[in-house]
This record gives C-alpha cells, sequence and structure tokens, in this order.
C-alpha cells in the first residue's frame, strides 16, 4: 500500500445495519475491517473464518506482514490476486499460515479464464540436467491448483501452480513416454519398454510413501511395459478417482487397459485383452492413447500400428460398466488411418487427425450410438476435404507426426511447431441453427522453434515441450486477460 | 484523507470507512446505494479494497500520473461498485483527437493472427477489431483487451459496433449480414437481401455497413445500413431496425451492369436530412472512377449524384476523379480525396440543405488551408 494512502480510521463504526458483522483485525500493528462474510470465504481450515465480530477499539491481533496481509484480504474479497500476478514465496508463505496457499493457487489459473485465442507465452521453465523434456502434464484443474508436472530423462520435476517452486523426483525409469498428473503431490510415469506405472509422490509425508507400493503393473503380466494412461477427472465425481492404464507384455503378444483404483492402488478390471495368435497382428494392435469421457462414462482406446501396407489402427469406446471385452463402439482404421484421436466430452464427439492427410475428421458420439455405425463412414471431415481424399488415395505410408487433444470445448492439433484450435461457432437459431467448426492458430505468428513433443492443458494454461529444448513453454489466457497491453 | 470531485461545500460530502481506511468524498458524485443512508457522524462501512479505491482515486486527481499499480480493468470494476467509473474513464481516456497533433499512442496486438482485416471504434473509445480468419476483438474504452471470439466467417471485410455489445459484420467471400454479441461471441442474428419477385437475388455479400449507435434514448430511428451485392453484381443498400434485426427497407437497387450502377464501397447515414450518402470508386488503367450518390431515405429516389470523371456537367474524360470520399455528418459536407495526380488533393463542398442539392449546384471549393482541414476532418470521421 503506498504510504500516501489515506490514514487509518480508529472511529468506532456503529452507523450501519451490517456493523454487526464487521471483523476489525489488528495485524502487526495496522487496522483492517472487513466482515465475517468476506472472511468466512477463507474456507473452514483457516483460523481466518472463526473470527467473530469485533469493534476496532478491541480489534482481533494477528501475527503477520500487513504489506502482505493487504492482498490476502484483497484476494479473500475479489476470489483473485489484483496486482503481483505470480505470487512472491513470501506471499505464498503468509498465505500458508493463514491456511490460504491452496485456494491463492488455484485461483492463478482457472479453467474459466481459458480462451484459446487470448493464449500467449508466458513463461518458459527452465529445467535441470541435459535432458529434453519428453512428456508434460498439468494437474486436472476444478479440484487442485493447476501445477505442472515434466518428464525429463528418468526425473520427473513438479511445478506449483503459481510455476515458482519446484519438486524433483528420480525414478527407475531411463525416459518417461507417458506421463499424468494426478494431483499436486502424485503424478503417474510410464515407459514404453519398461515394466510398470511409477508413482511420483512430491509431498515429503513418508509414512504414506512406505505403505503404499511405488509400482502398479499389470496383475496378468507383470513385466509388461506402459503404452498410455488417463485418468477419471476427479470433477466428475466418480467417488474413488481411477486410472486406466494400457499395457503390453514384454514379448508383445497380448495387451490390455487395466483399471486401477487410486485410493487404494490395487488393480479393479482388466478391459479389452488382445492376444496375438500367429501372424494377424492388426487384430491384436494394443491402445497407445487412452482418454476419460466423464460425461458418457466412456473410456476410449486407440493403437495404431504402421506396417509395409501403411498405417493401420482401430479406434474402440468402452463402457467400463457394461462389458470389459465387448466395446461399445469400434471403428477398424484402414484408410487415412488416424494419427492421433481425441474425444470431447462438451462437444461430444471423436476427433482424429489423418496420419496420411493430416486434415482433422470428427465423429458425432450421438451418431455412434444407433446402429453401431456398421457400413457408415463415422468420420466427417471438418478441414479440407478435398485434400484430405487426394491425400488418401495418394495412399502415403508414413506418419506426420501430428497430435490432436481437446480441452473444455476446443480441440487443439500441433502441426510441426505450430498448434491450431478448432472452435465450434453456434449460428442463431433464426439463421438455420447450425454448428460449424472453425479453425484457427494459436499465437500470433508462425512459430520457427522445434517440433512440439509433447503438451497439455489445464487451469487456463498450456504446456509445450519442445525437441531439444531443456525447458517447458507455458501459454496462459488468464495473465493475457487481466494485464493491459504493454 | 481522499476527496473528489470539486465542490467544496463540506455539507455533501460522505463519509467512507473502506476496510477499515477513511474516506471522504462527494456524495453527488457516489452510485445511489452509497450517497442514500442517514447523514450520521459515523461513516459508512464498505468492505472493499482501500488500495484500490485510493488507486482510482489517483487516477481521476491526476489522469497524465504514471501507470498505476493495477491494471485498468480492475480499476474500471473497482469505481463502477463506487460510482466514479464516468469519470475514471474520461481520466483513463486519451485527450480528444486534434488530427494535426495525432501521435501513435499504442500499439494493439491480438494474441492470435494479429492480422487486422476491419477495424469498428466508437466515439466513447472502444474498438471492435476483426483480424484474422474471421476473429473479432473487443477492446473496452481504455484500450485493454476484453474478448476475441471466432466468427464463422473465414475473412470479415466490414464491421460496425452497435453498442452496447453488438458487433455488425459482413465478408466479401461469404453472404449475409451477420450480427454478433461482442461480450459473450454468441451468433445474434444474420440478415440476407432476398426478393420474393426474383430468385436471382441470393447469396449476396455484404459490401460496406455504416451502423450508427442511437444519439439518445428517444432516437429509435437510426438504421444499420448495408449494400449487398449480389454474385451477378445487382446490388441495393439494405436498412436493417437495430432492434429486430429484420431488413425493412430497399433503397438504392441497382444492376450494377457498369461502373456507374455497381455496388457502392462506402455508405454514411445523414438522419438529420434523411438522406444516404453512397459512394463507389474503381481504379484501373485510365486511373480513377466513381460516383456519389445522395438518397433519400423515406422515397428511396436518388436526390442528388455526381459521377467522376466527366461529372458536374463537364464532360471531360481526363480530370482529376477522387479517390475516396466521405461526409462529415456534423457540418453536412462531403469530403473528396483526389489521388489521381500522385498528390493527395483535398477538395470539400458545403451542403447546406436539401433545397441546395434539389437546385443542382455544385461548388467543389478548396478550404483556406484545405490540406490540414481535409485530412483533420477526415481522420475524425475514420476515428468516428
Amino acid at each position: 500500500m503506498p504510504p500516501s494512502s489515506p490514514r487509518g480510521g480508529s472511529q468506532p463504526n456503529q452507523s450501519m445495519a451490517s456493523a454487526a458483522a464487521v471483523v476489525s483485525l489488528n495485524v502487526g500493528g495496522e487496522l483492517f475491517q472487513t466482515t465475517t462474510a468476506t472472511l468466512s470465504r477463507a474456507g473452514a481450515s483457516s483460523p481466518l473464518a472463526s473470527l467473530a465480530p469485533s469493534s476496532p477499539s478491541a480489534p482481533h491481533f494477528l501475527d503477520g506482514d500487513p504489506r502482505l496481509f493487504t492482498h490476502l484480504l484483497s484476494f479473500l474479497r475479489h476470489g483473485r490476486l489484483l496486482a503481483p500476478s505470480p505470487p512472491s514465496a513470501a506471499l505464498l508463505a503468509e498465505a500458508r499460515h493463514f491456511a490460504l496457499d491452496g485456494a491463492l493457487l488455484a485461483s492463478l489459473s482457472p479453467a474459466s479464464a481459458f480462451a484459446p485465442l487470448s493464449l500467449r507465452p508466458s513463461a518458459l521453465l527452465p529445467l535441470t540436467g541435459r535432458a529434453a523434456p519428453s512428456a508434460v502434464a498439468l494437474c486436472p484443474s476444478p479440484p487442485h491448483p493447476a501445477s505442472l508436472v515434466a518428464a525429463h530423462g528418468g526425473v520427473v520435476t513438479c511445478f506449483d501452480a503459481g510455476l515458482a517452486s519446484r519438486t524433483s523426483v528420480l525414478t527407475p525409469l531411463p525416459a518417461v513416454d507417458s506421463l499424468v498428473a494426478v494431483s499436486p503431490a502424485l503424478a503417474l510415469a510410464g515407459a514404453r519398454d519398461f515394466p510398470g506405472v511409477h508413482l511420483c509422490r512430491f509431498s515429503d509425508d513418508a509414512s504414506a510413501a512406505s505403505a503404499d507400493p511405488d509400482v502398479l503393473s499389470w496383475p496378468g503380466s507383470p513385466s509388461a511395459a506402459v503404452l498410455s494412461m488417463a485418468t477419471t477427472t476427479a470433477s466428475g465425481a466418480p467417488s474413488p478417482p481411477w486410472l486406466f492404464s494400457s499395457f503390453e507384455s514384454a514379448r508383445r503378444n497380448s495387451s490390455a487397459v487395466v483399471v486401477f483404483d487410486l485410493n487404494s492402488l490395487s488393480p479393479v478390471a482388466e478391459i479389452g485383452r488382445k492376444d496375438v495368435f500367429g501372424a494377424d497382428i492388426e487384430a491384436a494392435i494394443p491402445a497407445t492413447k487412452l482418454a476419460w469421457l466423464g460425461g458418457h462414462n466412456l473410456l476410449l482406446a486407440a493403437g495404431s500400428h504402421s506396417g509395409p501396407a501403411g498405417v493401420v489402427g482401430d479406434i474402440r469406446l468402452w463402457d467400463v460398466r457394461a462389458s470389459a471385452t465387448v466395446p461399445v463402439w469400434e471403428v477398424r482404421e484402414k484408410e487415412d488411418c488416424f494419427a492421433d484421436v481425441a474425444a470431447s466430452d462438451t462437444l461430444s464427439a471423436v476427433f482424429k487427425v489423418g496420419a496420411a492427410s493430416s486434415e482433422v475428421f470428427m465423429a458425432d458420439l450421438r451418431r455412434l450410438g444407433d446402429g453401431g455405425g456398421i457400413g457408415l463412414e463415422p468420420w466427417v471431415c471438418i478441414g479440407d476435404g478435398q485434400k484430405a481424399a487426394a491425400a488418401a488415395a495418394s495412399g502415403r505410408k508414413e506418419r506426420n507426426g501430428c497430435r490432436i487433444e481437446c480441452y473444455c470445448s476446443w480441440v487443439f492439433v500441433t502441426r510441426g511447431a505450430d498448434v491450431e484450435v478448432w472452435s465450434q461457432v453456434e449460428l442463431a437459431s433464426e439463421a438455420g441453427g447450425k454448428q460449424v467448426m472453425r479453425r484457427n492458430w494459436v499465437g500470433s505468428e508462425l512459430s520457427t522453434k522445434t517440433k512440439i513433443v509433447s503438451w497439455a492443458f489445464g487451469g487456463s494454461r498450456m504446456a509445450l515441450a519442445r525437441a531439444d529444448k531443456v525447458s517447458v513453454e507455458i501459454w496462459d489466457s488468464a495473465t493475457a486477460a487481466i494485464c493491459a497491453n504493454p | 484523507m481522499g476527496t473528489v470531485g470539486g465542490g467544496g461545500r463540506s455539507g455533501t460530502m460522505k463519509q467512507l470507512n473502506v476496510g477499515g481506511k477513511l474516506f471522504s468524498l462527494e456524495a453527488s458524485s457516489l452510485s445511489l446505494s452509497l450517497s442514500l443512508g442517514s447523514p450520521s457522524p459515523t461513516p459508512t462501512f464498505v468492505d472493499r479494497d482501500p488500495a484500490l479505491l485510493s488507486a482510482v482515486l489517483a487516477a481521476i486527481r491526476s489522469p497524465s500520473s504514471a501507470a498505476p499499480d493495477f491494471p485498468a480493468r480492475v480499476l474500471l470494476d473497482e469505481a463502477s461498485f463506487y460510482g466514479l467509473h464516468a469519470q475514471l474513464l474520461a481520466a483513463l481516456s486519451p485527450p480528444p483527437l486534434r488530427g494535426f497533433s495525432a501521435s501513435l499512442a499504442s500499439t494493439l496486438c491480438p494474441a492470435s493472427e494479429p492480422f487486422p482485416t476491419a477495424l469498428a471504434p466508437h466515439h466513447d473509445g472502444s474498438l471492435c477489431l476483426a483480424h484474422g480468419a474471421g476473429l473479432v476483438s473487443y477492446y473496452s474504452p481504455a484500450l485493454d483487451h476484453h474478448t476475441t471470439f471466432r466468427t464463422h466467417l473465414h475473412r470479415i471485410t466490414s464491421l460496425r459496433q452497435l453498442p452496447p455489445r453488438l458487433a455488425v459484420l459482413g465478408s466479401d467471400s461469404a453472404p449475409g449480414l451477420h450480427v454478433y454479441d461482442f461480450l459473450d461471441g454468441e451468433h445474434v442474428a444474420s440478415v440476407q437481401w432476398l426478393d420474393p419477385t426474383d430468385t436471382r437475388v441470393s447469396k449476396a455479400k455484404v459490401v460496406a455497413v455504416a451502423a450508427r449507435p442511437p444519439a439518445d434514448a428517444a432516437d429509435k430511428n437510426s438504421p444499420i445500413l448495408a449494400t449487398f451485392e449480389c454474385p451477378h453484381r445487382e446490388n441495393c443498400i439494405l436498412a436493417v431496425d437495430p432492434v429486430t434485426l429484420k431488413p425493412t427497407q430497399e433503397i438504392g437497387r441497382q444492376s450494377g451492369s457498369a461502373a456507374k450502377s455497381s455496388a457502392p464501397g462506402r455508405v454514411v447515414h445523414l438522419p438529420a436530412l434523411g438522406l444516404v450518402f453512397a459512394s463507389f470508386v474503381s481504379s484501373g488503367t485510365f486511373g480513377y472512377s466513381g460516383y456519389m450518390r445522395l438518397w433519400d431515405i423515406r422515397s428511396g429516389n436518388v436526390v442528388w449524384e455526381t459521377s467522376e470523371p466527366g461529372g458536374g456537367g463537364r464532360s471531360s474524360r481526363f480530370g482529376d476523379p477522387f479517390a475516396d470520399a466521405d461526409v462529415d455528418v456534423k457540418q453536412q459536407a462531403i469530403y473528396k480525396d483526389h489521388e489521381g495526380a500522385q498528390e493527395a488533393m483535398a477538395v470539400f463542398c458545403v451542403v447546406t440543405g436539401l433545397k441546395f442539392l434539389s437546385a443542382e449546384r455544385m461548388d467543389w471549393r478548396f478550404g483556406p488551408d484545405w490540406k490540414s482541414t481535409a485530412t483533420t476532418q477526415k481522420r475524425m470521421l475514420n476515428a468516428g
């Protein structure tokens, strides 16, 4: 607070009707006045919430720094920090003193502020060591602060939502291929050639770590390697959070998706086990991409295989409660097989980017339900249809490395070093009420940087790991929304 | 003790206790809920941030001081609680534009695809910007970024703001005039030019739009004017009701078969005269040519027209035709800009009224200091 600001008031205050709810606080010698309603936003665990109304002549004394407390009180009033956008370590320590640090970190990157067309590069987080990051993940942000987890070499580093403090954990894996952030204190890492899902705990809580296992493996084949992982997002409120992990046995002749309960860390179910008999590899392609659709209670499992005849693959949707052997929907991809698949809850659609054409296709989940979609081409090209048809006809056989991901109501595609975003535009009902998908680039210019290796979305942020860069790029739309233009 | 407002009378001052700090503000400048209440000796308690209020007051008192500690949007939100929004906005806004002393104030760069295709300022200083592939960004009067949204169009070539929250936009590559809510990013309505008696009139694209916010609350009669052009070049000016967003009237329908009947690239509504100004310019091997017309919005007839070269009674093909023209609505004057002779030459004509026009007396004349006057006026017009 500037010293020229008005002097501290000392007169008694009983004029307003709400005077009964006014709380006076003496923080380090400075007088603050607020209401019980404001203080109760701190949550039941905070000592602030239980302060009773008091008069300015007999204020509650709190031992703290009045300069920092100003920001905390302002945070309670507005629900977000106004002035110092990345909170200083001192402010976080002060917030921890009042049990406000969780709420403070969660407010830094709210998912409601995510706007892909306002994303700007906001931070470049350097990593220690020489290994470039191979995988990044962001915490599912509505229940947790959007902390970032990055795997570089065999080390997994967690940055808190303020992107200031970091914690690193060493895993036995030489390189991490798949990474999932469950909470700010727990991440799961897996590698394509090494057995088991490894738990990375970032908290100092030693008692929990000693009791629980450090590795989750497929009971049917403990040496099986992990190809892909997905978790149920806790906001959808299935009471135990689940982990889906796609395993392939060491001899590469069987694969399955195993469901783990993340509270008890025990396997719950095994879905879609495939065994290879003979040379029919295409019948049992292991799932290399898993995604959970909370709104539909469906698990998307997709795998592709690149052979002499080109890329072939299959996409399956599993209803976990109905059957572990028969998928709800299945499509074999022979022509213009997917390079990557993603599913969106809010758009209720499955999106793929073609390996040959690199165009984006969409399949409506509501239309997949009836008739099983047999004989009917499920994909509708939302990109350039003619180009897609030409590319499919030309029979390109190599992969293009495009990736696709859905977050909120947007679909993101990486093309080399750049990210494109598809947004849904709904026309007014009197103008036809059509919903169309439209394409844009993220960022102000086409990037001259290296290829995107891994990416993640969470809160109001996008995290990018690029090839050969020992750092993680953070793009944020919250800071862009609040900060004025330079 | 923070004070605001010029009044020196102590009876109108209101004492506020903002989060434990005392402020004294003029009651008449405060919002209603704060200025009411019994005139008691003890200050009214408000559970707000005292630092924010002192930042707001500092910004109002010394507008040109250094950048405040808080972003403009936060300050404006806070000021609207106290009813100081208008005062703060006036303090944060730059001084009125004077063309001859204009300088670069700030550069706005949208976060994605920052290639502007159309822009629409409003006289309060807010700005709608169409950029990239069908993106629209809205900047508030303090020029801080508010929203960016995607429209279904691929390229927006004409854009107008219709405060409080509508943006009227059209594209030269897709048919129809489209209205979006720029705060929510929602599509509100589409207007198409259709003629039940002529089925050839379809898929008309929008060339130019004129939309004026109502001058006051009583003014319900300022339609959105848009020039539509069919694929076969037939064109018209369509008046659209700004409330129902339905077409009300078709004026100035032309075949588009010649330069003299092409779709006007600029349209200006002159509500005081009940006229619509439309101009068209094409450039070719032999320089510029074009026409200016004034249409009567009630009868739909041409009131006055001139075309250059060869207009105004002279038959010369090799005159100095205009490259662009605009109307000063307040002074009721048309300005034209000549670029045929490599140098920007400006001539303006004082249109005093309908009577003058119907007499077909035309008087393009140089202003006393024609260069600065015309550029100033044009910039003022472009700035809305």
